[in-house]
């Protein structure tokens, strides 16, 4: 694949997804709502990738997943956009001139080219690695959509992914990547053009460019994480709710349904968002009718990957249910390994308790660092919120109670309190989600404050400083990819530095031989695999039983049978079972105790370093020695099963 | 701006809302202590 094709392929794919949204968006009537040029543009993209998303699941679950299906879903939106192209002509609703606005280009220019830097360079993010990228990669090679039996990483909503899929089968994966950073990009420019609605002038802009580098979004923009992506569609949604209950307009609801389904479809949290959204929907006059219409509208978008989940394991949000509810043990779950799984994710990813105390706190605690395990730091939301928080009171009495801001901070409001109460994951990035949702709302009022009280200097002075402390970090950042960008590097070598792993990957790539089966441990390896492969997960799935704790070889090899799996890849033995230790690893001791006995035959052990942060590597960041064993399983050694 | 507003009001208010600026923006930039920490060390060698 050439870059020109690949460039080809994204600009096919982003004019398919416009013209699937602007068809949306006429036939829901917001075409008297929104205005032609960048509104219309915006607001099109972001529904359009939901469409495209929701009509490509049908056909891959049906066993069509390959080039040929999403070539023909682009030509069709193609054809939409080519049918209305004079809504979609170039406006680019610009701000006002001036030495605020040469700055803040400036500002924009430098993060937009840190942008494309990222989406030049491979990925290497490790969830991307391990399931953003690597399903939609095991889909078109397998030529349809698979039920993978795995908690948080595979049983999950999927409509964002795709386009992924989309993206890397028309363009590859130069494609891919920098299809993510259009898609993060497009709910920055959606935000400014809501912002540019309510006269703010360079202030959206000086907020725009504020999202854009906040730090959540320079972690996931340019990866397959989907918050962002699903923030364009809460943006969408909250919006359109505003403008169709002020319009009392039916179809603009029934269109903001749609966008809160294609949320649903790309995160559990959509959920949470549906509640939050339709809650003051429902309390209003006439509630019962526009909650029909707005609920019934999000099934219909959302329900697909739920009821794909239900007919394979019962249980639509798995393994939720199946926990909460004690389901009969399964090939895929069973009710011991669901405490240990919720034990562990309670301790990874809830560093508070769910207090009012810690929900009111929670803001603070995030965006100055003091509970480490939010992650509110590298990966947080930044200070702007803290920075307008006290012009919000400002803002005249007329203003804060309208709809379009009020509303938008309300639902932002009860999404946080009901994800924060829910004991799902605390760190702060799952918030980027509906953070889009919540500047639409506020900062209007902090500017209408700072304009009634005279407070337009400091709040300026205020943004400068975010502005200047992000670009920083995104600069830092965006090191890693330059290297990779301006110098010689091989993308081997650039894996090799970024992800701990892919020296093993790209050796049993090149080596395993015809017909093995490799099962691997190290999750990020998933999208670098070409060959047969298996996760060898311990904690998220249950069909090769790999805790810590597992120490029956028994039940282990017979799981490796069940699977066909050839050879293991798993951090190496050697290092890890210390029987001498007062506290060995059981399941290291198991592995010991299989090599000993002939069942696990090494053969090649790799260097392996593991680190915190791929960017603080490059200066110097903490990096811990390990090392990957590839083993053969001879099971004519290993001991028979139970 | 609020033109009924008196002048010792304005400035009481801008004072207080620069010192949050600053508060705020120092409090963030402290918060990201060890790694601008690790970053000048890199950078100094």
């Amino acid at each position: 694949m050439t870059v020109l094709q690949s460039i080809a392929a994204l600009c096919l794919l982003t004019a398919a997804c416009m013209g699937f949204g602007g068809a949306a968006l006429t036939l829901f009537g917001a075409r008297d709502r929104l205005r032609p040029g960048s509104e219309w543009i915006a607001f099109s993209f972001v529904v359009g990738t939901g469409l495209f998303g929701w009509i490509a699941f049908f056909p891959g679950v049906a066993g069509w997943f390959d080039p040929a299906l999403f070539w023909t879903i682009d030509a069709i939106g193609l054809a939409l956009l080519a049918a209305d192209r004079k809504r979609f002509a170039l406006n680019p609703a610009l701000p006002p001139a001036g030495t605020a606005a040469v700055g803040l280009a400036l500002a924009l220019a430098a993060a937009l080219l840190f942008d494309v830097l990222e989406g030049l360079s491979p990925p290497a993010d490790a969830d991307t690695l391990a399931y953003h990228f690597a399903l939609p990669k095991q889909f078109l090679e397998a030529g349809r959509i698979e039920f993978v039996p795995r908690a948080v990483s595979g049983a999950i909503p999927l409509l964002v992914h795709m386009t992924y899929g989309a993206a890397l089968a028309t363009g590859g994966e130069l494609a891919l990547t920098l299809w993510t950073m259009l898609t993060g990009w497009a709910v920055v420019l959606l935000l400014y053009v809501i912002l540019q609605r309510h006269e703010l002038g360079i202030w959206a802009a000086a907020a725009a460019v504020a999202l854009l580098t906040c730090p959540a979004l320079l972690y996931g923009g340019g990866t397959g994480q989907v918050e962002i992506r699903g923030a364009g569609f809460v943006l969408a949604a909250g919006v359109l709710i505003a403008d169709g209950l002020r319009a009392n307009s039916m179809r603009l609801l029934v269109l903001a349904g749609l966008c809160t389904g294609f949320f649903i479809a790309t995160k559990f949290f959509g959920l949470f968002f549906a509640a939050a959204a339709g809650l003051p929907l429902v309390l209003r006059r006439g509630g019962i009718r526009n909650g029909l219409l707005f609920g019934g509208a999000a099934v219909i978008a959302g329900f697909q990957w739920y009821l794909w989940n239900w007919i394979h394991t019962s249980d639509p949000l798995f393994p939720f249910f199946t926990n909460l509810l004690g389901y009969p043990d399964s090939p895929f779950w069973s009710r011991e390994f669901g405490t240990y799984f919720s034990n562990i994710l309670a301790q990874g990813e809830l560093p508070m308790r769910s207090t009012i105390t810690n929900w009111i706190a929670y803001p603070v605690l995030s965006t100055f660092g003091l509970v480490p395990g939010l992650e509110g730091g590298r990966t947080g939301l930044g200070l702007l919120a803290f920075i307008v928080l006290p012009l919000i009171a400002g803002a005249p009495g007329d203003k804060l109670l309208r709809f379009e801001f009020a509303l938008p901070i309300l639902i932002a409001a009860l999404f946080f309190t009901v994800w924060f109460f829910s004991g799902t994951t605390q760190r702060t990035r799952h918030l980027l989600s509906i953070y889009p949702l919540l500047i639409a709302g506020a900062f209007p009022l902090a500017v209408f404050g700072a304009r009634r009280f005279g407070l337009g200097l400091p709040l300026a002075a205020g943004l400068c400083g975010v502005l200047a402390i992000q670009l920083a970090g995104h600069a830092v950042f965006t090191v890693n990819f330059a290297r990779y960008v301006f110098t010689h590097e091989t993308k081997a070598a650039f894996l090799a530095r970024n992800v701990p792993g892919a020296d093993s990957a790209a050796w049993v790539n090149a080596n395993l031989p015809a017909g093995g089966k490799v099962a691997f441990m190290n999750r990020q390896q998933a999208y670098l695999i070409d060959v047969p492969a298996f996760m060898l997960h311990p904690y998220i799935q249950i069909l090769v039983d790999a805790r810590p704790t597992s120490h029956d070889e028994r039940k282990f090899v017979d799981g490796l049978k069940r699977q066909n799996i050839t050879h293991i890849l798993i951090p190496d033995v050697d290092e890890k079972a210390n029987e001498k230790s007062p506290l060995p690893i059981p399941y290291y001791a198991m592995i010991s105790r299989l090599v000993s006995a002939g069942c696990l035959m090494r053969i090649r052990s790799f260097d392996a370093p593991q680190f915190q942060s791929r960017t603080l590597r490059q200066f110097g960041g903490k990096e811990t020695a390990s090392r990957d064993g590839l083993f053969r399983v001879s099971y004519s050694h290993c001991p028979a099963a139970p | 701006m609020n033109p009924h507003m008196p002048t010792r009001h304005r400035t009481a208010l801008a004072v207080l809302y620069w010192a949050w600026i600053v508060a705020m923006l120092g409090c963030y930039i402290a918060s990201f202590g060890a790694i601008l920490r690790l970053l000048f060390g890199a950078l100094l060698g």
